[in-house]
């Protein structure tokens, strides 16, 4: 999706699970919020394709520098579709803190974006990138199974970015209320997106 | 008592997590054998047979690679797995969730009560600390399915465990991770109701930069074996596919 926020053209990818409803609601509040600002849409259904896990052999960085070895599947489309956006919506149930499992197959094979030399962000260790920079990692997680799970997932996230060298603590949501209609959640969601879509396209434009 | 470690690593055998509980191993002691289940293995053949070890074992240690702040996904399927397989064996009668591989009859297996489990994830940056929320995801795997969180260890450098196994333990450089596991292990070792008080991070005593150099080099190495040069490693294939467009 490319967004027009206040001048500057910004990507947006989504990545979302269609087998679970509250994931579909979420998905139809981020498009909701993108209305009107976007060209293009670029969705990924973790249902409608699998990605294979990452076996962290490390040859798209030694032997096929940006190009994953794995057969060609969902997680390949994910690098192709993604590699160059400036976001990325990711939405998930929270799973022990974390992404689900079909939602962390496709994240964990981001890493042919990575460069395997190493910089310092944040005081951290982290990857250099292969092309500039990675998208930022916006997350919604809901059905959290305690208020523990919703702190981790908050920290992971946010670790997510840190690894962009973008320090965004807005840009998590967990929704925590369940997504009936009467939860008001989903319109939640809308304006959070709306917020970050705006505050990122500002910080761009600086 | 009964001890099974999952060899969280795709990398199976020659992984530093298969290490990892090498050196559990050796600092527990011979008499209380551990047996290996390797997610990679259990990904790409599934088998009921080692559900089973690990809910009758007393204790279990997770040993893992980071991937992208979190747990890697393949060895998330396979505590998906076990996950279904506790909640098979927990409420009688109720039917195993995993599918056409449940094994009949394992319903019956018996699971032992408070499974102490212990977790140790390593990352290749530098900082062991990059590795909690990991290790709070397997706290909330455990919280999740009824077992006994007995703490982890964070290790950073972990490109080097493997490297530093015939380094003497107490070597200044390779101490803080040799210290960081052998306080999981004496938990064992302990018993019931050995556990750390709380998460331990460690990383090998080198200079960060001397670390990024070494591993930076390691990949120019890794390229070369390849046939590559130093310079192909910062190839933009979609830079080119976007051209070409």
């Amino acid at each position: 999706m490319v967004i027009d926020v206040g001048g500057v053209n910004m990507k947006l990818g989504i990545l979302y699970d269609s087998s679970e409803t509250d994931s579909c609601a979420l998905y139809a509040s981020a498009l909701a919020a993108a209305e009107g600002k976007a060209d293009r849409i670029e969705t990924i259904d973790v249902s409608e394709a699998a990605s294979a896990p990452c076996i962290c052999c490390f040859q798209c960085w030694t032997k096929t520098p940006g190009v994953c070895v794995l057969p060609r599947d969902g997680g390949t489309r994910y690098v192709e579709k993604f590699w160059d956006a400036d976001c990325l919506l990711i939405i998930s149930r929270v799973r022990w803190g974390g992404y689900t499992t079909p939602i962390k197959s496709y994240i964990d094979r981001l890493i042919p974006g990575l460069h395997p030399y190493f910089t310092k962000r944040n005081g951290e260790m982290h990857h250099k990138f292969r092309y500039g920079s990675i998208p930022l990692m916006l997350a919604v997680g809901y059905g959290a199974a305690s208020p523990g799970e919703v702190a981790t997932f908050r920290a992971y996230t946010q670790a997510n970015r840190d690894q962009r060298g973008t320090t965004r603590d807005t840009g998590t949501l967990v929704v925590e209320r369940g997504l009936d209609a009467t939860s008001g959640a989903a319109e939640e969601c809308t304006r959070w997106l709306e917020s970050e879509l705006r505050e990122i396209g500002k910080e761009a434009r600086k | 008592m009964k001890i099974t470690a999952i060899n969280g690593s795709a990398k199976g055998e020659r992984s530093n997590s298969r290490e990892i509980i090498a050196m559990i191993q050796s600092m527990v002691g011979e008499d209380k054998p551990i047996e290996v289940v390797s997610q990679i293995a259990q990904f790409r053949k599934p088998d009921d047979a080692a559900l089973r070890a690990m809910a009758e074992s007393d204790v279990l240690v997770i040993a893992s690679s980071l991937y992208v702040d979190g747990l890697p996904a393949s060895l998330m399927t396979l505590l998906d797995r076990y996950s279904a397989y506790l909640a098979g064996i927990g409420a009688p009668g109720a039917s195993l969730t995993s599918g056409a591989s449940s094994a009949p009859g394992a319903s019956k297996a018996p699971r032992a009560p408070h499974q102490r489990v212990f977790g140790v994830v390593n990352c290749g940056f530098f900082e062991g600390q990059q590795n909690e929320c990991a290790l709070r995801m397997l706290a909330h795997f455990c919280e999740a399915n009824g077992l006994e969180w007995c703490g982890g260890a964070g290790i950073g450098t972990g490109e080097m465990i493997g490297m530093m196994k015939d380094i003497p333990p107490q070597a200044s450089i390779r101490a803080p991770v040799v210290n960081a596991v052998k306080a999981i292990a004496d938990a064992i070792a302990k018993g019931e109701g050995g556990r750390l008080p709380r998460d331990a991070f460690a990383q090998h005593k080198i200079p960060w930069i001397m670390f990024k150099l070494a591993g930076e080099m390691g990949w120019r190495s890794q390229a070369k074996k390849n046939g590559l040069k130093a310079r192909d490693l910062f190839r933009r294939p979609m830079d080119e596919r976007a051209r070409r467009r």
